[in-house]
Formats: C-alpha cells, sequence, structure tokens
C-alpha cells in the first residue's frame, strides 16, 4: 500500500467528514427533500382528527404490538383489493403518528376494518378469537374489558398532537374500558375513503334459481364454509348470535337469488361481503345449505 | 508484559495490489445501466407509468 | 502499560459476556413466539403475548447481542489498528455497564407495551436518549483512539468501523424525532406517508449499518488475521466500500412497494436496491479469493469455514434482498413468511456466524490461552448451519405458498382462497420452524459453553502463573 500512504486512508477527519456526505446524498435526495413537498402531506377532504376515545385505542394498537401482524395498506393490486377493498391513498393517513402499515399479515390487513363489522363482533372477537375462526393464531385479549382507560393520561395525549376535544369527550373517556376504545379505533380505520367492494354482485349476474340446490355435497360444503366463516355471528347451529338467526331466516323461505346476493355484497356496517372471496358455487352452496336449515 | 498490537503490513502486502475481478466489474456496470433504465422506465414524470394504471388495467381483464 | 490494556481487555470481555446473556434470552423468546404462532394457547395474559413478544426477541437479539457484540468487538479491533489503548478506559467500562442497566430498562419497558411500533425503533424516547448516550460514549472513544492512532494508515475495517458510528448516528436521531405526550409515550414527529419513508430510510439502513457495515469490519479484520492471508484486492476493498455506503441510503423505499409512497420514490428506491448487489459482491469475491490462494485453510484452520459460510450467506443474502424489492417479487412475497426466513439467512447464518468467529478469535487472543475445544466449535457450527438452513428454507416454502394462495382467482373473478384457508397452511411450516429453531439454539448452547470454557482455562492459567 505504498502509494496510498499520503491518501485519504490516512486522514481520519477528512475521511469522516466524506463518509459523512457520501451517506447524506441518498438521505437527502430521497427523505428530507421529499419531507418539505406536497405531496408527501396530502389529506383527505372529510379525514378528521382522532377523537380522544379512538386516540387512546390507537395507543393500545401500539402498546400491544399489533402491527407485528396487522398491516394497514391495501396495495393496487387485484388480490388485495378483491379481499380488503379499495387500495389505501395517501391522504388518509395525515394524522397517523406513526404510519402504522406495517410488514407482515400474519392476520388480515386492516386498512379497511373500519365498519365492516359491527361493535359487538370486536368486543367478541378480542375476547376470544377462536370463536369466530376456530383455527385462529390470534391471542386472547382478555384483559382488555377490564382496564379502564387512563383518560387524563389521553386528554394529555390530545393536547400534545393539538386534535381537539369536548367535555362529553373527556367525560366519557373517564368511564370506557380499554376494550372499548381499542374498538372505537378499530371502527374509523380507513373510514375517510368511501367503502367500496371490488366485486359487486346484481340479480343480473347470477342463476335466477340456485343450480346446487339440494345437492348433498353442496349442503355439506356450505356447511363447512358456514362453520368457518358465519358460525361466529350466527351461531354455531345457525341459532343467531351477533347476526340474526338463521335458521329463523330460512324458515321465512327467501329467494335463493336474495340470499346469495346478502352473502356476496354483506349489509353495510353489520355483515361483510364475501363476493371477492368465495367463488359463485361456493356462495350457492352457503345458500343450499342455508335452505336445508328450514 | 508488552502487548502486541497489529501492523498493517500483515494485512497489506504486496499481494493485495490485485485489480478489480473482471466478472465484477462487468456486474457493476451492468448493474448501473440497468438501474438508470429502470429508473426512466417506472418513474411517472418519465413514462407516465403509475402503480394506479397498472392496476386499472389488470382490474379490466376481470371478467364481471 | 500492562495496566491500561488489561484494563481495555477487560471491557472488551464484559460486552462479550453482556452479548452471550442478552442473545440467550432473545434467543429463548424467538422459540416461544415461534410456538405461539400455531398455538395461540401459548399466549400467557399480557406481558407474555406475541405482540410484546415479538417486539422484545427483536429488539433484545438486535440490541443487546448484535449491539453489544459489536461493542466489544469494535473496541477490540479499534485498539488493535489504532496500535494503541482506548484514551479514556473508564468511559469505555461506563459505557459497558449503562449499556446493562440500559438493556434491562429497554426490555422491562417492552414487556410494559411502550413501544412506538416503529420497526427497529420500538423503544419510548427515554431509552432513546439512553441510546443516543451510549452511542456517543462510543464514538469518543473509537474516534478518539483513530484520531490519536499510532499506525499511519487505516486498515478497511476502520473504514466501515467510522460509517457505521456516523450513520447510525444520524439515521437513530432524525427517526426517533417525536413529540412527546408523556414520560411512556410519544408521537412520531413526521406524520402517515412521510413518517413511512422517514421510517424505512431508518430501517432498512439501521440494518446496513448495524448488521452489515460492523460485520464487514469483522469480516475484514479477522479472515486474515485466522488464516494469515490478506484480503485479496485492496482497490476492490476500496470501491466496494464507497459504492455500498453510497447506495444503501437511497433504498428504504423498497420496503413500500406498492403503498402510498409516491411512485418516483419507490422506483429509486428498487434500483438503489439491485445495484447494491455489486458491492455487496464485492466484498464476497474479496473474501473467495482471500481464501482462494489456499483453500487448505478451511480444513486446517476452524474459524476460515465460519468466515467463508458467512459470507456466502451475506452474498446470497444480497441477491436474495434486492430481487424482493423488484415489484413483481414484492407482490408475492412482501408481508409473508418469505420475509422472517429472509431475515433469518441474514442474522443467523452471515451476523451471527462472524460475530461467533470473531468471539472465537478474540476469547483465546484475550485470555491468553487456546480454545478450550476446537471439536465442539465444529459441532456449534453444523448445527447452527442444519438450524438457520432447515429455518429459512421452511420460511420461504410457506412465504412462496401463502403469497400465491392470496392471489389465485377463480374464473368468475372471485379470489380461490379466504385468509383462513391461507393461514392454517402454515403451521406446519410453522412448527418446522419451531424445530429448526431448537436446533439453532442447541447449536449457539455449543458455542455458549465453549466460550466460558475457555476464559475458565484463560482464568486458571493466569492464576498458575502467578
Amino acid at each position: 500500500m505504498s502509494n496510498h500512504e499520503n491518501s485519504l486512508y490516512s486522514k481520519a477527519v477528512l475521511f469522516a467528514v466524506v463518509a459523512a456526505v457520501t451517506v447524506l446524498i441518498g438521505t437527502i435526495v430521497t427523505v428530507f427533500v421529499p419531507m418539505f413537498t406536497a405531496g408527501m402531506h396530502p389529506k383527505n377532504e372529510n379525514l378528521q382528527p382522532f377523537t380522544a376515545l379512538q386516540l387512546a385505542g390507537r395507543d393500545i394498537y401500539q402498546a400491544e404490538g399489533c402491527v407485528n401482524c396487522h398491516t394497514q395498506t391495501v396495495r393496487p393490486l387485484k388480490a388485495d383489493v378483491l379481499r380488503y377493498g379499495e387500495y389505501s391513498k395517501a391522504g388518509e393517513f395525515a394524522y397517523d403518528r406513526p404510519f402504522l402499515w406495517g410488514s407482515k399479515r400474519t392476520g388480515p390487513d386492516l386498512a379497511r376494518i373500519g365498519g365492516k363489522y359491527p361493535d359487538e363482533w370486536h368486543i367478541q372477537h378480542f375476547e376470544n378469537p377462536q370463536a369466530f375462526f376456530p383455527k385462529s393464531n390470534m391471542p386472547k385479549y382478555t384483559w382488555l374489558k377490564n382496564k379502564p382507560v387512563n383518560a387524563p393520561e389521553t386528554l394529555a395525549h390530545m393536547k400534545a398532537l393539538g386534535f381537539p376535544y369536548t367535555e362529553e369527550d373527556a367525560t366519557a373517556l373517564a368511564s370506557a374500558t380499554q376494550l372499548d376504545a381499542l374498538v372505537a379505533y378499530m371502527q374509523v380505520i380507513g373510514t375517510s375513503v368511501a367503502r367500496k367492494e371490488a366485486i359487486v354482485v346484481d340479480a343480473s349476474m347470477i342463476e335466477a334459481a340456485n343450480p346446487l340446490a339440494g345437492k348433498p355435497e353442496a349442503i355439506a360444503e356450505g356447511q363447512a364454509i358456514y362453520k368457518a366463516e358465519c358460525a361466529g355471528c350466527h351461531g354455531q347451529n345457525a341459532e343467531g348470535n351477533i347476526g340474526a338467526s338463521i335458521s329463523d331466516y330460512a324458515k321465512g323461505e327467501p329467494a335463493d337469488t336474495d340470499t346469495y346476493i346478502t352473502v356476496a355484497n354483506g349489509l353495510e356496517g353489520a355483515m361483510p361481503a364475501f363476493a371477492g372471496q368465495l367463488s359463485k358455487d361456493k356462495i350457492w352452496s352457503v345458500v343450499s345449505y342455508i335452505n336445508s336449515l328450514k | 508484559m508488552q502487548e502486541e498490537f497489529d501492523n498493517l503490513e500483515e494485512f497489506t502486502r504486496e499481494d493485495t495490489e490485485n485489480a478489480l475481478p473482471l466478472g465484477w466489474l462487468i456486474l457493476f456496470i451492468g448493474l448501473i445501466v440497468f438501474g438508470i433504465y429502470y429508473v426512466y422506465a417506472y418513474t411517472p414524470a418519465f413514462t407516465g407509468w403509475s402503480q394506479e394504471k397498472a392496476l386499472q388495467e389488470s382490474m379490466q381483464t376481470q371478467p364481471k | 502499560m500492562n495496566n491500561e490494556f488489561h484494563y481495555d481487555y477487560k471491557t472488551v470481555q464484559g460486552f462479550v459476556l453482556s452479548a452471550i446473556f442478552w442473545g440467550v434470552i432473545g434467543l429463548v423468546m424467538g422459540l416461544l413466539i415461534s410456538a405461539q404462532l400455531w398455538d395461540a394457547n401459548l399466549n400467557f395474559g399480557e406481558y407474555f403475548s406475541y405482540g410484546r413478544l415479538r417486539t422484545l426477541h427483536v429488539n433484545v437479539l438486535a440490541y443487546g447481542l448484535g449491539i453489544g457484540a459489536e461493542f466489544g468487538i469494535f473496541y477490540y479491533i479499534v485498539m488493535r489498528l489504532t496500535k494503541r489503548p482506548l484514551v479514556l478506559p473508564k468511559l469505555a467500562r461506563f459505557h459497558l455497564w449503562l449499556f446493562n442497566v440500559g438493556m434491562v430498562l429497554a426490555t422491562l419497558s417492552l414487556f410494559a407495551g411502550m413501544n412506538q411500533s416503529l420497526e427497529y425503533a420500538e423503544f419510548e424516547w427515554p431509552i432513546d436518549i439512553a441510546i443516543v448516550i451510549l452511542w456517543v460514549l462510543f464514538a469518543i472513544n473509537v474516534l478518539g483512539n483513530v484520531f490519536t492512532r499510532k499506525e499511519k494508515n487505516m486498515y478497511v475495517s476502520l473504514w466501515y468501523v467510522i460509517a457505521t458510528i456516523i450513520t447510525v448516528a444520524i439515521l437513530y436521531i432524525v427517526n426517533n424525532l417525536a413529540i412527546p405526550a408523556s414520560l411512556t409515550k410519544s408521537y412520531h414527529l413526521f406524520a402517515g406517508v412521510n413518517s413511512a419513508n422517514v421510517e424505512w430510510w431508518y430501517g432498512h439502513n439501521a440494518v446496513g449499518f448495524l448488521f452489515t457495515t460492523p460485520i464487514l469490519a469483522m469480516f475484514y479484520y479477522f479472515l486474515p488475521k485466522s488464516t494469515g492471508l490478506p484480503i485479496y484486492s485492496h482497490r476492490l476493498s476500496i470501491i466496494s466500500f464507497w459504492s455500498l455506503i453510497f447506495a444503501y441510503l437511497w433504498t428504504g423505499a423498497h420496503h413500500l412497494v406498492y403503498t402510498p409512497l409516491p411512485d418516483w420514490i419507490q422506483t429509486l428506491g428498487i434500483a438503489f436496491t439491485l445495484f447494491l448487489i455489486a458491492p455487496s459482491w464485492g466484498s464476497v469475491v474479496n473474501g473467495y479469493f482471500t481464501v482462494d490462494r489456499d483453500w487448505s485453510k478451511m480444513r486446517t484452520n476452524y474459524l476460515t469455514k465460519f468466515f467463508i459460510v458467512g459470507i456466502t450467506f451475506y452474498g446470497l443474502q444480497t441477491i436474495q434482498g434486492p430481487s424482493q424489492g423488484i415489484r413483481v417479487i414484492s407482490s408475492l412475497i412482501h408481508y409473508t413468511d418469505w420475509v422472517p426466513g429472509h431475515v433469518h439467512m441474514g442474522t443467523m447464518g452471515w451476523v451471527t456466524m462472524v460475530i461467533c468467529a470473531s468471539v472465537y478469535y478474540m476469547i483465546p487472543a484475550m485470555y491468553k490461552t487456546e480454545i478450550y475445544s476446537q471439536k465442539l466449535a465444529n459441532i456449534h457450527f453444523w448445527i447452527v448451519l442444519i438450524g438457520q438452513l432447515m429455518f429459512s428454507i421452511t420460511m420461504w416454502i410457506t412465504g412462496i405458498q401463502q403469497g400465491a394462495m392470496w392471489k389465485m382467482t377463480n374464473a368468475d373473478g372471485s379470489l380461490q382462497y379466504t385468509f383462513m384457508e391461507t393461514l392454517v397452511r402454515n403451521y406446519p411450516y410453522w412448527q418446522m420452524r419451531t424445530v429448526a429453531g431448537v436446533i439453532f439454539v442447541v447449536g449457539m448452547l455449543f458455542f455458549v459453553y465453549n466460550v466460558l470454557m475457555t476464559i475458565k482455562k484463560g482464568n486458571d492459567l493466569a492464576k498458575q502463573a502467578a
């Protein structure tokens, strides 16, 4: 190395300065400069700051490490849009400090969870996820319902973030549990974008009568799908829980196409849509199973 | 007891004065060329490509 | 003279033992969470639920094992290459104590759920401040030694040491800027898309400058020391170093492919990520050609295979990683178990392999003895290699399966599988991963035993001499 003797590698201070400049170039171009451009600070028109209860829930979401298993960003990819709904927009996250997009989907994405299920679904599901999905690996969050929200602390957080709140919010917060807060947070996620399913079914798109009506194998398949996806809300024996009793429903002799469309499109705020993740045959099988219950 | 330290000579003998391996140099330059092409092809301002447009195209092949 | 050098080595030894201690805790946590993934009944209340323990596993191993070992090994390398004892040995000793006290508090804070939810930056602001202080103490000694060195030229390892110290300081401080709301809670100074961009600039480069450049510093130092073969090409070392540290900082956005981050930032990130194959492989090729002068070293020197297999996994890691950045591959494997498979090839196959080999070299040198058992070191090598390969390969298979099942559609345009159907198909692979983890941990216990016995041997010899 005789020819390097008076080089950069013998001048430590100079070397350190050159190294710092080298690492700062990419940093400035891809991080520091964008930081000061409008494109990095978009905000949807109807996006509201978190309420005190929602923020308390978000704090719990962070504390419990939910981001380890759940993402909050729907990719602009066909399969993501089919499964979760409209893809995520930059303007949805203006109040997210930090962003909670995550990097692993051990559980499903939650970017469109707000309004997908009724509150009671979340309450029961946090208590015992396996009651809804027997093979789910989500931990049971049984302690949340017994722990009150730390109201003064949450209000201090609201102040630190500059989010507005009223006296009523503050009083309501004092009697809320951590579970109430987490559910309130769940229900606001992704709601600044209108709910939009990739597949919306109408009568013209399906057969007029159930092609699988009465077929035993279809009833068996329908029952398996019911146990996996529906029993949590409608009861293991279709007796009803959060959702209506399906045996009662079947006794009312509904039209097959109406049952199909309800399963496919869901009910706003009460029941998720299944058209994106169940094929026509599978939905017809579920219809066959429901009919077999009367 | 005197502690021994390392002499730089043991790391920088004459046989470390080797040129860059040709295969590696081709990889190095090739990746720079590809990087320039890639940035050109997938930057909306240059070619109009965007991930949103790519989604719309993929959804159009969606049977109803 | 004697006292000062001796004192310095005590700090190095302290860091090595601390790293081993935190490493064992982090590995055991890893085994528990791996089992929680296939049996939810293994979650025990809030303090031992997956969400908290997974965070703990990552941080205890990254900060406790990884950075703890780096502190010790860097002090050692820097003293040797600057030809002088540490400028402030007492400060280094304080650094060691503060590190362990900080790790205890940090671990407890994660159990308590104080979590910023920023990957690799989970600690809340009081811990962040402690980490910055630790880094400054470290930098004072290392840079102090470099600036007052007794050797005119700085060897390659010192370049990587200096780059690590500077870059980590910038990354850590910027990403942890937060609005404090209370002693235990703060909110990221950056919001939404901006928050994501800053976090992954940090997150990717934390990996780069805590688990790539420091390990390269060890590789460039200990490979020649163990084998007696100097690094093949100094010119290749130079160009690899500068192009690596230049390109790394552009690449964070490859973690945000197909998110709302502006397309142009994603595209730049992907392009620079692909380019990184070249500087990474510069070090790989340099390592191979170094040993190419005499491959019999693989047999005659037990440490050579650690370094060569380590750099091989570094090479595989740096081909796999950039490939994952490409949009079409990202769309298949992102968010799946492929990614933990990738991460663990790096941490188990490259980082831990080279750290262990460095420790095997340093401990006998510092305690003036020979390694307790080369045979046990060889057993350690083969067991961790089997455990790591089994871990990564099972995760790759299930990751591809999962990604494909998420994507597959029926003729009528609907998805073929519900989320639960895709989840349960992971379980057999996750069980296999737990087995792989147990194998790896057993291998690591051989390492721990061997190191402790070598220290005992050295101490006994010292007593006899005295």
